[in-house]
């Protein structure tokens, strides 16, 4: 290559530069068209047997305190043993602007757990502390359980 | 993708093996063969957990190749100016993509907090390794500027510099001058092979073994209400955290070294067992070896070192501590224990002096392990407020300084720290020292396989296996 294509290429880095991180900020609020089954499809199929156990919509509503009509849909597992903390909670809302609402409910729900849990079983507040709560849009992704990163992966990899 | 799991472990080494020995040295014998080799597992290794960064990572390869031709150019030419330009621009670039994702948000949090405001936060995920290959990127450009080294024509060369897989994310720091040569010249040999692969399986081992056995007990103290730890329970929550960071981190380089040494590479050892030191200047020539030497060559010096008046070298070694402590992470507590160690560092040079090696060695050595947990404690904390009440429950603040629980935890793991104090020394070299080699040897022919298999066992068995140092 010639020495004097040197400084475009640098040139050209930037602007790539700057067009990537543009992308990654809007990307980060970005969402998804897809239903919410197939956007948590993936993170499901990683649930181990016997791990969490498939909830209704009006589970998810009375555990974290939602407005369900705001929804647009949701997947919604968690352990029925009352000493296990593992859930699997993903919410797409009709408008993007109310994920903000289901991420604060679901806030309040894992301070309460963490409260009922800490002095008597460590190992569950331990899961709740590595807890993954995100917002992608107009989707919002809750887990706690062992293999919480893997699941968030796969529910990204979908969105 | 992790040197600890499965996929690394059963799929991903097997296969870059077979492809370097297979066709880059049996076959073709050819070093550009090799290297293609090695930098598509790479770019495959990086891009396996965030594939998007694999992006970010490419430009910063594109950038500063063009970079150094650049200041290269203008060096020979004479023109000095130009050069200086571009070595400026090139230092702003890459501290500029590493501010932008991993401080962005610390910066944007503590201006809601001072002003009132409420900027939203980016919480983009922090491109695994970035402080490591900024660093690395940040040693060939200013090397290259002063003249220490000759550029890099070979963009196939200096990309796998970058992105080399056994060190891209988590170090050693290889400053490019001591790989310079292997990129083109290094001989695999099966003596190096072999040492690599009984590195690795020493460093999986400290990792699986005993990092995440420790692991899970600090984790169980930390999830304990601070107010409720008794000093007892404090402190064999901070002895596990102690061991646990060092087995993690260490075995991690012990793992990247063990690699290079498979494909050839030697790189410079990052630890010698820190733990046995008697002093903090002792420790730091100790721990994360190339770091410490990286801000060493590339801050320290430049300012003058401690060729200045006192002022200025307390000033020097305090930007240091600064930095060293940003660099491990964006939060308070980071920082806090970064300044931590340069007024201890300062207070061994300018106070204690010369009075320092008359205190009898077992005192040093108490004294230092001792500071050395309690930065721990700054280090491992979610926050300063934690790490302040963590630190008044070792003394005794929170509840008393012992009970029962405390009793308990310390009787349960005593085993695991107490082999765990052992494996951080060299004693188990010096035990094995007196033995008829050897039978040493053929013993180790044994040990290591079953010392794999072990790791095998715990690593299916085991899903907390996160590297600590990954998130710097």
């Amino acid at each position: 290559m010639s020495r004097k294509l040197y400084p475009a290429l640098e040139v050209l880095c930037v602007a790539a530069l700057i067009a990537f991180i543009t992308f990654l900020v809007l990307s980060r609020s970005g969402g998804t068209d897809k239903p919410v089954g197939d956007v948590a499809a993936p993170a499901v199929k990683l649930l181990e047997e016997g791990q969490m156990d498939k909830k209704t919509n009006a589970d998810a509503a009375k555990a974290f305190g939602f407005d369900l009509s705001k929804t647009d849909g949701l997947v919604y597992y968690e352990n029925s043993d009352i000493m296990d903390v593992s859930g699997l909670l993903v919410v797409k809302v009709k408008d993007p602007e109310d994920a903000e609402e289901v991420r604060a409910a679901v806030e309040t729900y894992i301070a309460n757990q963490k409260n009922l849990y800490k002095n008597y079983a460590p190992e569950q507040y331990a899961l709740l502390e590595n807890s993954i709560l995100e917002v992608s849009g107009n989707t919002v992704f809750y887990c706690t359980a062992k293999n919480a990163d893997a699941l968030y992966d796969a529910f990204k990899k979908a969105l | 993708m992790v040197f600890s799991s499965s996929t690394f472990l059963m799929a991903f080494l097997p296969l870059t093996l077979l492809l370097y020995y297979g066709v880059g040295v049996a076959l073709t014998k050819n070093v550009t063969v090799k290297n293609c080799i090695l930098l598509l597992g790479s770019l495959v290794f990086y891009a396996w957990g965030e594939p998007v960064y694999i992006v970010l990572m490419l430009l910063s390869i594109l950038f500063n190749f063009a970079a150094g031709r650049v200041i290269d150019s203008a060096l020979e030419d004479g023109r000095t100016g130009l050069a200086k330009f571009q070595f400026v621009l090139d230092v702003i670039y890459n501290l500029a993509v590493l501010g932008f994702f991993k401080y962005a948000d610390f910066v944007v949090d503590n201006i809601n907090g001072l002003f009132g405001v409420h900027i939203p936060p980016l919480e983009l995920p922090l491109p695994i390794g970035i402080s490591f290959y900024t660093f690395q990127i940040l040693s060939y450009i200013i090397d290259l500027y002063t003249g220490k080294i000759r550029v890099q024509k070979n963009l196939l060369s200096f990309a796998l510099y970058i992105s080399l897989f056994p060190q891209l994310i988590a170090g050693p720091i290889v400053k490019y001058k001591e790989i310079e040569e292997q990129l083109v010249g290094r001989k695999e040999s099966w003596s190096k092979y072999s040492y690599g692969m009984t590195r690795f399986v020493v460093g999986l081992a400290k990792k699986l073994l005993l990092a995440n056995t420790l692991g899970a007990v600090y984790s169980g103290i930390q999830a304990m209400d601070v107010g409720s730890l008794s000093a007892l329970t404090a402190w064999t929550g901070i002895a596990c955290y102690t061991l646990q960071i060092y087995f993690d981190f260490s075995g991690y380089s012990d793992m990247a070294i063990g690699l290079g040494s498979m494909f050839g590479f030697r790189f410079n050892e990052n630890f010698n067992y820190p733990y046995i030191a008697t002093s903090i200047t002792d420790f730091w020539r100790r721990w994360h070896i190339s770091l410490s030497s990286w801000f060493r060559d590339y801050v320290y010096i430049p300012l003058g070192g401690n060729r200045r008046k006192t002022p200025r070298v307390i000033f020097n070694l305090m930007v240091v501590w600064l930095l060293t402590g940003l660099w491990h992470g964006a939060a308070w507590n980071f920082v806090l224990w970064g300044m931590f160690y340069g007024v201890l560092l300062i207070f061994e040079k300018y106070v204690l002096g010369d009075l320092l090696p008359r205190i009898p060695t077992p005192v040093r050595w108490l004294t230092t392990m001792v500071l050395v947990m309690c930065g721990w404690v700054l280090f491992s904390a979610p926050d300063l407020t934690g790490a302040l009440l963590y630190l008044k429950a070792m003394f005794g603040g929170a509840a008393g300084w012992t009970d029962g629980n405390g009793a308990y935890l310390l009787s349960t793991n005593l085993a695991v720290l107490v082999l765990g104090a052992f494996c951080a020394t060299p004693a188990y070299r010096h035990i094995l020292d007196r033995f008829d080699q050897k039978w040493v040897s053929r013993a180790k022919v044994v040990a290591y396989p079953l010392l794999f298999a072990l790791c095998v066992v715990f690593m299916v068995s085991e899903t907390y296996n996160p590297f600590l140092y990954f998130r710097f």
